[in-house]
Formats: C-alpha cells, sequence, structure tokens
C-alpha cells in the first residue's frame, strides 16, 4: 500500500513537469483589418467598380499584379474582411486583355464584364495644329481613347470555351476617316478625320470603365448597361440590348432593387462645338481633323422608368448605386468630391463620412457596409469600405 | 586486515575473486568459507589459505568468510568486474565465543591496477545513475581516450558492444548508425570501456570495446525506484522529460534464488538531439567578409526584424521520444547450473529538421528506430580443489530495424503526447508500400504513396521570397528502411585457480538476415530504389590463457579467429552484366593477443608497468556490401557502387603504459599507444566522376596517441581525469590504385577524418554520488575536444588559406546537485530525493560543424547569390492583397512590398536557408527532478 502511495506522488510529479510542446511556427502574411473604415486594397494602379458577390466578397477591376498575369485590367476577388485577392474567370485573364466591372448575378452563379478593345492609334498627330475656323495654334488636345468593346457574360464555373459567352457589342465610333467632309480650304487629298469627344471618352480617360458598368435585374435574367451614349437593357444570348428612353450620354447603369426602374448618371451638355484642325509636319501640311465636342455643364442622377414612364432627376451626382431596400442611391458629388446618399423619395441628400474622394459606391446587401474606390492619385484608386450608419 | 587487489583479465560480464585467508597471526585458513551473499556463490580456502570464486556477476558484491573459532568477517562493495579478478587478502581474528561479525568496506575505486595489462575505465552502475548524463553514450565520453564516439581516433562503429558477455554490434551500419540498442542507465550494473589491449575474447572490433553488465534483481528485498526529471520550468528549456522506473527483487514463488528485475525509461523531448541547440541563426562572423556588410545592414536597419525572426522553441521539427525497457530473470537450478533470461526493448524516434521544410511542419523527415535482443544463457559453475569450473551455453536473438521517411503529418497532428512522449509509434507515409515486395513496387510502377514531389511558395516569414527557398508543399523525398536480425550462440568453458590461472576457450557462431531499401525520389512514379537481402554468416573462436598475482608478472596470451561470409552475390565488373556472377569466399582473421603487467621492482607496488599487443580485425559494415545513394548527395544522385568481396578490416595495437600511485589518494598514468590501420573501407566519393565509386579496402593509415589519466579518492569524492592527444593520418598514393586524392604517383598523407587531436574529460563525484553516507550528492561531467579536419583529403591546399584546417574547440560542463530528503510523512515507506541538472553550465557556443568550402557556418558569397538569386525581385511593388504579400516583410506597412524591400526580405530568407541549425552544441539549461525509491 505504501508502495502505491508513493507511486501516487509520482504521477502528480509527471503532469508538473509536463509543458506544453511548441506549436508550429505560423507565418502572419497579413493583418485582418478591422474598424468602421477599412481600407482593402493597395496596388498602386486602379482597384475600381467593386461589387458584392453576397455579402462576403468583393468582385472589381484591378491591374494585373505578381503573382498574377501582367494586365491593364484583370478581374478580382477579394474577401470582404481582406486577405488574398484572386482572379475571377482566370481563364480569360490575359496580358492582352482589358477586362473591368466585373458584376456577378444576385445568385452569384455568373458574371457580367465588360471587355475593352484597343486605344484608338491616332495616325493623324503632327508637329503641330492651326484650327482653321480662327487660325490660331491649338494644343493639348484631348484623343478618345477607346475605339469599343463588348459585355459579356459567362458562369463563374464549368464555363465553355470563352468565344461562346452571350455577348453584345458596345459600339461607340467615336474616330472616322471621312474623305467626304466638306472642310473649307483645305486639300482634298489630305486624310480628314471626324472625332466626336463624347463625354463618356471623358469619363473613361478620367476614371476607367465605370461608364460601361452592367447591373442585373433582380431576377438575374437581363443587364442594364450604357454603351456610352445611352442606357440599354439587354437579355444575354440577344443579339443587340434595347435603348431606354431619355437615356442619351447616360451612363453607369443601376438596377433598382425593385426592378422598376434603372439608376443612370446623364451628363448634361451644351450645344456642341465643331472644330476643323489642320496638322502639319514640320512645315508641311498632314492631315485634317473635324472635331465636335460636347461640353459637359452637369452629370445628374436619373432614375429611368422601364414602363416608359418619366424619368426623376436625384440632382448633382454620378455613379449610382442602389441601397438594398431600395429607397437610396449613393453617388459621387464631384462639386464635394465624396459620396452622397440621396432619397429617392425626396429629401435632403447627406455625405457619407469618410468617402472623401471616393468613387464607384457599392452597398452591401445587407445595407450595412458600402465599398468605394478612393482616388489616391490621378491613376491610383483603392478600395475601401465604410459602416453605414442610418 | 583487508588487502583488495585486482587479478587476471579476461572479457566476460563476470568476474572472480580469489584471495587468501589468514589468521590475524599470519597462518593460512584451511577449510574457511567464503560465500558471495548474492547471487549465492561459495567456496572453501585450501590448505594454503587460498580460494576463488569464478564467474561472479559484475557488481558490487558483498562477501562473507566464516570459520569456527574466528570472528566473522563481511565485506560489503566488493567490486567485481568483468573479466576480471578481485583479489581479496582476509585476516579472521580468533574468538573463542560466537561473536557478530566485522563489516568492513572495500574501497570503492582502484588507483592501481598492477595486474591489468589493458586500458579501460569502469563505470559503476552507481555512478551511471549520478553522473548528470541522458544517454548512455554520454558516459563515454568520460572514457580518456574517447571523444565522440571515436575511440582512440578510429571510426565510429570500430568498437564493438557487448552486453553480459553477448555481442551486441549493429553489423548493418554501425560506423553511421552507432550501437543501435540503447540501455537505460539504471538498468547497469556496471559498463566497462576498453581502448586499449582488448582480449581474445572480443571480436569484430578495431578500436575499442563496451562491456555492459545488466542488473539484476536482488535475492533479499524488493527495491523500487521511480525517477523523473525534466526541464518545463525553465523557459528555456528544449521540452526534455524523462521518467524512470526500476524494480526487481525475489521471485520466492518460483524457488528460493529467483530474482527479476525490470526497467522502463520513457523521455519525450521537443530536440531529440541533445547535443544540438537547434535552429541558429548566421551572425556576422558566421559569413564570409563580402556578406558581413549586408548582414550588419539587415541587422541594424529596417529590415532587422527579418533578421532571425523566429525563436528555436517554435520549429519543433527535432522532437520526438525514446521508449526502452528491460527486463531480466535469474533463477538457480541446482548443481551449480543457474539459467538467465532477459529481454531489451527500444524505441527511438525523432522527426528530423529538414531545412527546406521547416516551415512546413506537416511534412517533416522522420526515424524510427526499434531494437530487440533476447537472451538465454545456461551457466554451469563449479567450486571445488582450490579452483572454480564455469561453463556457459547461451543463445542470442537481435533485431535492429530502422525506418527513415516522410512523417504521416496528419497522425503526427493527432497523436497523444504527454510531456513530449507519445506512446504510439511515428507513423510515415506509405511504409507498407515500401516494406512490400519489390516485385509488387516494380510492377506498380508508382511514387511511394503519400508521398508528394517539393514546390508552394508561401508559408514561411519571408513569403514571397520563400519560393524556391522554402517548399511549403510536398514531402521529404527520403523513403528508407533497414532491417538486420540475427540469432546467435555461443559456448565458453573456463577454469579459475586459487593460485590466479585463468585459462578459458570459447566458440560462437551466428546466422544474419539482412534487409536494406533505399529511395530517394519517392514521389517520382516508379522510380528507381536500391533493395537488398541477403544473409551473412560468421564465426569466432578464441582462447586464452592468464597467470599472475598482484604481486608479479601478470600475462595474458590468446589466440583469436573470425571467420564470416557476406552471402551476397557480386559481379567483378559491374559494366558487364554478363559477367559472371560469384558468391563472395570465407574470409578469415587470425588475431594473436598478448598482455602484461607487473609492479616495477623496488617501487613497492606503487608503480606499474603495461604492455600488450593485439592483432585486430571486423567485418565492414554490411552496408558496404550494398550500392547505396549518398544522402547527402540526393541533388547529384550520386551513388556508391557496393562490394560484396569485401575482407575484414584490420590493424595492429600495441601499447605501453606506467602508472604511478601519487601519496595515498591520488595516482596518475601515462600510456603511449599507436595502431596501424589496413584495409579501411574507402570513405571517398568521386564527385563528377563518369563512373561510380566503389566501396573499396583503399584506405589505411594510423593512429599514435599519448594519453594521461588521473584517478583520485577522498572520503567524500572521487576524481576522473584524463587527457589525450591523438594524430590519426591516413596514406594514400596511385600506387593502390587510389586516385581519389591524388593522381600522381606520390605518397599523400593526410589527417584522417576522425582525428581527434586533443581530448580532456574530468569526472568529479562527490558526497553520496560518490558512494558516501551523506544526504548531498554532486557530480560535475566536462570534456573539452579540439576539432575535426575540417577538410581532410583537401587539406593540402589548406595551406595558405585563410580557413581553418580544424573545427574550433569544443567544450562543455555539465553537473548535478541532489539532496536526500528522507522518509516524508506522506509516505513513510519511501526516501526521496531531489535533483537538479544544470546542463552546459558554461554557456559555451560550441560549432560541431564547418562548411568545407568557406571554413565558415555560412556558404561563399557565390553560393549565397545563387539562392539569393533564385527568387526573382518584382519590377512592381506587390500590393497587400496579392496572394505574395506578406506583412513580415512590407517593412514600412505601407500595403505594399517595394522591390526593395523585397530585395530585404530576399536576403533575410536566403541568410535563414543557410542557417546552421545542429551545428551549435547544447545550451544552457537547468533541469530539475525527483527521485524516490521504496
Amino acid at each position: 500500500m505504501r508502495r502505491l502511495r508513493g507511486l501516487l506522488l509520482v504521477l502528480p510529479l509527471l503532469a508538473g513537469a509536463c509543458r506544453g510542446e511548441p506549436t508550429a511556427f505560423t507565418a502572419v502574411d497579413r493583418v485582418a483589418p478591422t474598424g468602421d473604415s477599412v481600407h482593402l486594397t493597395y496596388y498602386l494602379g486602379e482597384d475600381r467598380a467593386p461589387a458584392w458577390r453576397g455579402g462576403d466578397t468583393l468582385y472589381y477591376g484591378s491591374g494585373g499584379y505578381d503573382p498574377f498575369p501582367a494586365s491593364q485590367g484583370a478581374l478580382m476577388a477579394l474577401p470582404r474582411q481582406g486577405g488574398a485577392a484572386r482572379l475571377v474567370l482566370p481563364e480569360l485573364q490575359q496580358a492582352t486583355v482589358f477586362l473591368a466591372t466585373p458584376l456577378p448575378t444576385p445568385s452569384g452563379d455568373r458574371v457580367a464584364y465588360v471587355a475593352l478593345d484597343a486605344l484608338y492609334a491616332f495616325s493623324c498627330t503632327g508637329d503641330s495644329a492651326i484650327n482653321l475656323r480662327n487660325l490660331r495654334k491649338v494644343t493639348g488636345l484631348f484623343r478618345p481613347p477607346l475605339t469599343g468593346g463588348r459585355l459579356s457574360v459567362r458562369p463563374v464555373v464549368g464555363a465553355s470555351a470563352p468565344g461562346s459567352d452571350p455577348r453584345v457589342l458596345l459600339d461607340f465610333t467615336s474616330v472616322q476617316v471621312a474623305p467626304g467632309l466638306p472642310i473649307p480650304g483645305v486639300d482634298p487629298n489630305l486624310t480628314h478625320y471626324l472625332i466626336h469627344e463624347y463625354p463618356f471618352q471623358l469619363d473613361y480617360a478620367a476614371g476607367g470603365a465605370l461608364p460601361f458598368r452592367p447591373s442585373w435585374s433582380p431576377d438575374g435574367r437581363r443587364l442594364a448597361y450604357s454603351d456610352g451614349l445611352r442606357a440599354m437593357t439587354w437579355t444575354p444570348g440577344d443579339a443587340a440590348g434595347v435603348a431606354l428612353a431619355g437615356s442619351q450620354f447616360a451612363v453607369s447603369a443601376a438596377w433598382s432593387p425593385a426592378g422598376d426602374r434603372i439608376a443612370v448618371s446623364r451628363a448634361i451638355v451644351q450645344d456642341s462645338v465643331t472644330t476643323d484642325l489642320l496638322w502639319f509636319k514640320g512645315v508641311d501640311r498632314y492631315c485634317v481633323e473635324r472635331r465636335i465636342s460636347y461640353n459637359v455643364t452637369d452629370k445628374r442622377i436619373v432614375l429611368l422608368r422601364l414602363d416608359g414612364g418619366a424619368a426623376l432627376d436625384l440632382g448633382e451626382g454620378e455613379e449610382p448605386a442602389w441601397s438594398p431596400d431600395g429607397t437610396a442611391i449613393y453617388a459621387r458629388r464631384a462639386s464635394s468630391n465624396q459620396i452622397w446618399r440621396i432619397p429617392v423619395a425626396g429629401g435632403a441628400a447627406t455625405a457619407v463620412a469618410g468617402t472623401v474622394a471616393g468613387h464607384d459606391p457599392a452597398v452591401s446587401p445587407d445595407g450595412q457596409w458600402l465599398a468605394f474606390a478612393r482616388q489616391v492619385t490621378p491613376s491610383n484608386h483603392d478600395l475601401w469600405l465604410v459602416r453605414l450608419s442610418h | 586486515m583487508l588487502g583488495l587487489l585486482p587479478a587476471a583479465v579476461a572479457a566476460q560480464t563476470s568476474g572472480s575473486i580469489l584471495g587468501q585467508v589468514k589468521s590475524s597471526s599470519g597462518e593460512p585458513l584451511h577449510g574457511a568459507q567464503v560465500s558471495v551473499v548474492s547471487p549465492a556463490m561459495r567456496a572453501v580456502t585450501g590448505a594454503d589459505g587460498r580460494f576463488v570464486l569464478g564467474a561472479v556477476p559484475a557488481g558490487e558484491r558483498t562477501v562473507r568468510v566464516e570459520m569456527l573459532g574466528y570472528r566473522s568477517l563481511t565485506v560489503t562493495a566488493v567490486r567485481v568486474s568483468s573479466g576480471r579478478g578481485t583479489e581479496l587478502r582476509l585476516e579472521l581474528e580468533p574468538a573463542p565465543v560466537p561473536m557478530r561479525a566485522i563489516e568492513v568496506e572495500a574501497e570503492r575505486v582502484r588507483l592501481i591496477e598492477p595486474d591489468v595489462s589493458t586500458t579501460h575505465e569502469v563505470v559503476t552502475g552507481r555512478e551511471l545513475r549520478e553522473l548528470p548524463v541522458d544517454r548512455i553514450e554520454d558516459v563515454l565520453e568520460l572514457a580518456t581516450g574517447v571523444s565522440q564516439g571515436h575511440f582512440r581516433g578510429g571510426r565510429v562503429g570500430q568498437e564493438t558492444y557487448v552486453v553480459d558477455g553477448l555481442p551486441v554490434k549493429n553489423v548493418l551500419e554501425a560506423s553511421s548508425k552507432g550501437s543501435a540498442l540503447e540501455f537505460s542507465p539504471s538498468s547497469l550494473d556496471e559498463m566497462d570501456v576498453i581502448t586499449g589491449g582488448l582480449s581474445a575474447a572480443y571480436g569484430s572490433a578495431i578500436s575499442g570495446a563496451v562491456s555492459y553488465a545488466t542488473r539484476r534483481g536482488s535475492r533479499e528485498s524488493w527495491e523500487t525506484r521511480a525517477a523523473l526529471r525534466g526541464d518545463g520550468m525553465n523557459p528555456q528549456g528544449t521540452g526534455f522529460t524523462s521518467l524512470s522506473f526500476s524494480a526487481g527483487g525475489p521471485l520466492r514463488l518460483l524457488g528460493e534464488g529467483t530474482t527479476i528485475f525490470a526497467d522502463v525509461l520513457a523521455q519525450g523531448m521537443a530536440d531529440a538531439d541533445p547535443h544540438a541547440l537547434g535552429a541558429a541563426c548566421l551572425r556576422p562572423q558566421d559569413v564570409p567578409n563580402d556578406l558581413v556588410s549586408r548582414l550588419d545592414a539587415l541587422r541594424a536597419g529596417s529590415g532587422s526584424s527579418l533578421y532571425c525572426p523566429y525563436a528555436p522553441s517554435v520549429l519543433p521539427h527535432d522532437a520526438g521520444d525514446k521508449l526502452i525497457a528491460f527486463v531480466r530473470f535469474d533463477r538457480p537450478l541446482g548443481g551449480g547450473f543457474s539459467l538467465s533470461a532477459s529481454v531489451l526493448g527500444n524505441r527511438l524516434q525523432r522527426q528530423l529538421y529538414t531545412p527546406e521544410l521547416k516551415y512546413s511542419t506537416g511534412s517533416q523527415l522522420g526515424q524510427r528506430t526499434y531494437g530487440s535482443l533476447g537472451t538465454l544463457l545456461l551457466d554451469w559453475n563449479r567450486n571445488s580443489g582450490g579452483m572454480t569450473r564455469h561453463a556457459l551455453a547461451r543463445i542470442g536473438v537481435m533485431r535492429l530495424d530502422r525506418y527513415l521517411g516522410a512523417l504521416d503529418g496528419s497522425s503526427l497532428a493527432d497523436r497523444q503526447t504527454i510531456a513530449g512522449f507519445g506512446l504510439t509509434p511515428f507513423h510515415f507515409l506509405g511504409e507498407g508500400f515500401a516494406r512490400s515486395s519489390p516485385e509488387a513496387q516494380l510492377e506498380a510502377g508508382t511514387g511511394v504513396p503519400g508521398y508528394v514531389t517539393q514546390g508552394g511558395a508561401m508559408g514561411s516569414p519571408y513569403g514571397p521570397a520563400a519560393d524556391g527557398i522554402f517548399f511549403t508543399t510536398g514531402t521529404p523525398q527520403l523513403a528508407n528502411w533497414t532491417r538486420s536480425e540475427q540469432v546467435g550462440g555461443d559456448v565458453l568453458g573456463e577454469v579459475y585457480t586459487a593460485s590466479g590461472v585463468v585459462a578459458r576457450a570459447g566458440f560462437s557462431g551466428k546466422l544474419y538476415r539482412v534487409q536494406s531499401y533505399e529511395r530517394s525520389l519517392a514521389a517520382d512514379l516508379g522510380s528507381s530504389f536500391n533493395y537488398a537481402r541477403f544473409f551473412p554468416v560468421s564465426f569466432g573462436g578464441f582462447t586464452e590463457v592468464q597467470w599472475g598475482t598482484s604481486d608479479d608478472l601478470n600475462a595474458q596470451i590468446g589466440v583469436r579467429v573470425d571467420a564470416f561470409r557476406p552471402g551476397l552475390d557480386f559481379r567483378f565488373d559491374r559494366a558487364n552484366f554478363l559477367a559472371p556472377s560469384l558468391q563472395a569466399d570465407w574470409k578469415m582473421a587470425v588475431m594473436p593477443r598478448f598482455g602484461a603487467s607487473m609492479p616495477l621492482p623496488g617501487s613497492r607496488g606503487r608503480t606499474v608497468m603495461r604492455v600488450n599487443f593485439t592483432r585486430l580485425a571486423e567485418p565492414p559494415d554490411f552496408q558496404y556490401f550494398l550500392d547505396t545513394t549518398l544522402g547527402d548527395s540526393l541533388r547529384t544522385s550520386i551513388r556508391r557502387e557496393g562490394n560484396a568481396n569485401l575482407s575484414f578490416e584490420s590493424g595492429s595495437a600495441y601499447e605501453a603504459g606506467v602508472t604511478q600511485l601519487l601519496g595515498q589518494r591520488l595516482s596518475g598514468a601515462v600510456t603511449f599507444f599507436r595502431k596501424n590501420l589496413e584495409n579501411l573501407v574507402s570513405g571517398d566519393v568521386r564527385f563528377g566522376s563518369a563512373s561510380d565509386p566503389s566501396f573499396s579496402l583503399a584506405d589505411y593509415g594510423s593512429v599514435t596517441g599519448l594519453e594521461l589519466a588521473l584517478r583520485g579518492r577522498w572520503t567524500d569524492w572521487t576524481v576522473r581525469a584524463g587527457y589525450s592527444l591523438q594524430k590519426a593520418v591516413g596514406v594514400s598514393s596511385s600506387a593502390l590504385g587510389d586516385t581519389v586524392i591524388s593522381t600522381s604517383d606520390s605518397r599523400v598523407t593526410y589527417p584522417l577524418a576522425f582525428d581527434q587531436r586533443h581530448a580532456i574529460d574530468v569526472s568529479v563525484l562527490y558526497g553520496r554520488a560518490a558512494g558516501a553516507s551523506r544526504r548531498v550528492g554532486a557530480a560535475v561531467a566536462a570534456t573539452a575536444r579540439s576539432g575535426y579536419p575540417l577538410d581532410p583529403h583537401g587539406a593540402a591546399s589548406l595551406v595558405g588559406s585563410s580557413k581553418p584546417q580544424y573545427l574550433p574547440w569544443t567544450a562543455d560542463v555539465t553537473g548535478r546537485v541532489s539532496y536526500d530528503l528522507g522518509r516524508l510523512a506522506t509516505c513513510g515507506g519511501c526516501r526521496w530525493r531531489v535533483t537538479v541538472d544544470g546542463r552546459n553550465l558554461l554557456g559555451l557556443h560550441n560549432i560541431l560543424a564547418l562548411r568545407r568550402d568557406t571554413g565558415l557556418l555560412g556558404p561563399d558569397a557565390t553560393a549565397f547569390g545563387a539562392v539569393e538569386n533564385s527568387v526573382p525581385v518584382p519590377a512592381h511593388p506587390i500590393p497587400l492583397e496579392s496572394p505574395l504579400y506578406s506583412a513580415m516583410i512590407d517593412l514600412n506597412h505601407d500595403g505594399n512590398i517595394t522591390p526593395e524591400e523585397f530585395r530585404t526580405a530576399r536576403f533575410a530568407a536566403a541568410l535563414d536557408r543557410f542557417d546552421p541549425s545542429l551545428y551549435y552544441g547544447e545550451p544552457r539549461q537547468l533541469r530539475a527532478g525527483f527521485e524516490v525509491t521504496f
């Protein structure tokens, strides 16, 4: 018995000497962000057009960076809690393809996105130009960057060959070779160009592909989008979209949660101005260009009714996004360089705290968070989240 | 009243007690009964008063002398050493009426041994339990002439191990894996380390022998001991926990005199290599000059957080555990016969540190070794006519099974452990497949199941820089196993006379079954592997005669004959598959051995001289018969061709020594020795050669040495100290066809890889540890050694080089203090003792290895750059949301890793990749423990 007692004494000693074995080393790759204002991405290029997939993932457009293929535009997904990004539809991502504005369906099974075509390669660029209408030298000309694009829809998984995806063209011919242009006093043998300085081209040059951002109908069967010149609806599989009445120069379409309206950002322009330019190379005449400019005086949020009813102007704003309950529009106001909440039923708009320099708002399905792209430099936008207080 | 002197030399785990009994007036007493208490043995003195008790088990024995009309005498703590005689000169006082016996204690430490011609060190069971050692091998280091497993400059494995007289050498891979079988220090009664003058009883050894005598249970009462030690309370500890339990006593139900002893040792270790510090970091002094400034800049600059960012304790890649169990059973059978049986089981397992997978804890290399030994001994002993006749027959069965491969990470994670010790064995990926028949594996044409090719990019603290430096997916690529089984028997007959003559002869034979499997690219489909199964056979026989007493010339002369057959076919011309396949012949070695010792005339026994000559031979490790992929060159896939026709490695050794008694408490010994080594298995590899090198017996060389030994004894102190100076050189010339080292005709002399020039060892025992009756005990063990040759075969090219020719000195001091608490109220029958161990008390930063190319711990700038530049620096910053992002290398925490930050991290990662882990010695730490006996 005494021996047994001795053994019983040893056992606690053994337990006392037991020490927790070391746990394996775990590298901390990144610290999960916390707080009511979250800096999600740090890419030194453009992170734009966030869109929610459910409440826990954000899709967005970005440039390519390691370890992804270098690309002017790539489709990305990022956990709402922060972390490592991944490519959406990686089979499409190539260095030569410019993809933008990914938008998942409400069920998350498909993604609509825009593929933009190559930039214009202007051949009518000499050493100097003269405005033929006042014979003054002209400098600092804006050149429309985009030649065209496509809006496509593709399943997230199990997709077929990319070429078979439903698509609709974004046909916005901004530059034409026009030999028959009647420009007086110019050698008709010179090449003549006709250039439209559409507002969306200016928007794209300043802020990327958001003018073309699509928006799913609540049932996920149709898309609202803009080809830059007007707002459209499109049923994937159809050959072309259907233009909405009263949507000239409307961009950044956003389908309302109730499905009856589409919010757009419409540019208010003055009458167009035509300018004829004669380009020289050295002392030799080189080419002729007729330029039609549209001076934008305002950008307003307009709610277009799908039944053809009267549109509702909600005042200054662009890049609209619906609140999930359909009672408010979140939109950027350039005058204050901030995102505002604009009640649809009327009432005072309020600036959303923490959104200075914000663009591209997108409200989470639960209405708690606002994702947006904050401009850091003219060519650098990062994604942020702010908690919405109602 | 009492004189105690040793006598003749033999080589068993039993010794003899002999001597003479006289009356106090000096008359020899005829008919006195001399007996050993446990185990019971008895002899009666002859007409000249002389007696002999042969085949007494080694250990401390109690001897009782009785004769009618005289007062009985009991001598305790009589030291009986394996293979040696202990001479007692006893005087009895007349006692007309019965009186209580006189009790005296024998001297525990022998300062001078006039009758021993060998060089040896005996460590008693008590000392083994008191010394601050984790494992038995550490005690070897305290024997003069033994350093880091090398006996007198010999290669590791050139020594043999004997357990209770039974050789248990690891015949397959002793030179790379050592003795394989391990005993708990508390399971031994004695350990005898012989470094020179091996008797004819020892075969299969060139450099020395270690003889273990296991403990047996007491005949009188049960003794039980439990001990616990650990460093769990020490933040700097390495996770060491040791639980030891032993019990022994009579089993009277099975007959009077029947005893049993059992011992279990369980150890859990976060760092299973007690000599290694674990993961360490390169310091400026560890790298070439052209990297120093960069390393300094890293440590001082904004990237300082990247320098050595982990603590060794969070890299548990060297954890493991050890389980050793031993049981011994003894029973007298009557008529002088007795039966002994013992079983030893080992399970040693550990994770192995794999630098490229250091941050992938689920993919580690591991090794598990099972060792088992069973013996059955029938012993016959008769004392009559002033002599002892002794004979024994013994059989032994031994198996060693070692598996080296990728650990099953999931089973490792689920494994339940207590203090680092787990009851369940390690599981390896695809072990069943690797152990299946070679034909089935070839037919399957797959890699070893579970193995994955290495790759990945993330998981290290360096994130992107880890790509290609640290693998975060995949597994180690080795899958190796070996199994050697042997069954052997031996018979021995010997005769002891009271005049000190011993004659003995023995014969032994062994049958082996050896299997070896080696696959170095185990994840690859159908990757080739080496597999062999063969059946060697060996026989040995010896005879020797010893004579002499402590006052006179002592001599032993013997001869040993060993023979073996590899049991493998081999092909003379490996390039020609049509060449005939031949069975390797029997190899035989004849080894005469001679030794003599005597007191120097006129020295009154205070000066003793000894000389010996031995011819030595051992079969080469059986692993050399086989093709092998070099473990350290997997990337180059260099293989060595086995040579089944290898013969004995052999040598001759002679030594001469003088031992001088210095006062009454101290003795000093000087020994000079020389060994000529022949037919050594070549260890050279022709890197870059078009043809694979073959194992051969091309090396030869010599070891010359001088040893100084001091032994002291005081009432409460025992001191041992030794110094050895050795020079081990090899010789090569193209005349032998060895073009590895030199292509010229000139002879080249170079230091052998195991050359160890200086070694110092000291052990000090105090109080209880020294056997004194004190409550306090203390033991200190210290060693210091000069380093190995850094680049033996390139030594000539080192002339004028800044690289050192030898590794730095290493030193280690460990200590233990204990205090006997006596009996505590909680357990009246128990005695408690507390112990505190100090490991590496001086905190020395020992460097155990250096790179041969730089002479430093770190690589040169070129090699470093190759690793560093293997990861391209990205042209653009890496944002936080990139999968390649790592917060650790975003030095300014701006959410982007700039190319410059990446470059800094890449440098730090390369430093980490070249970490000198396991190159440093044990850390300084304390362990606490308790011991209870009841």
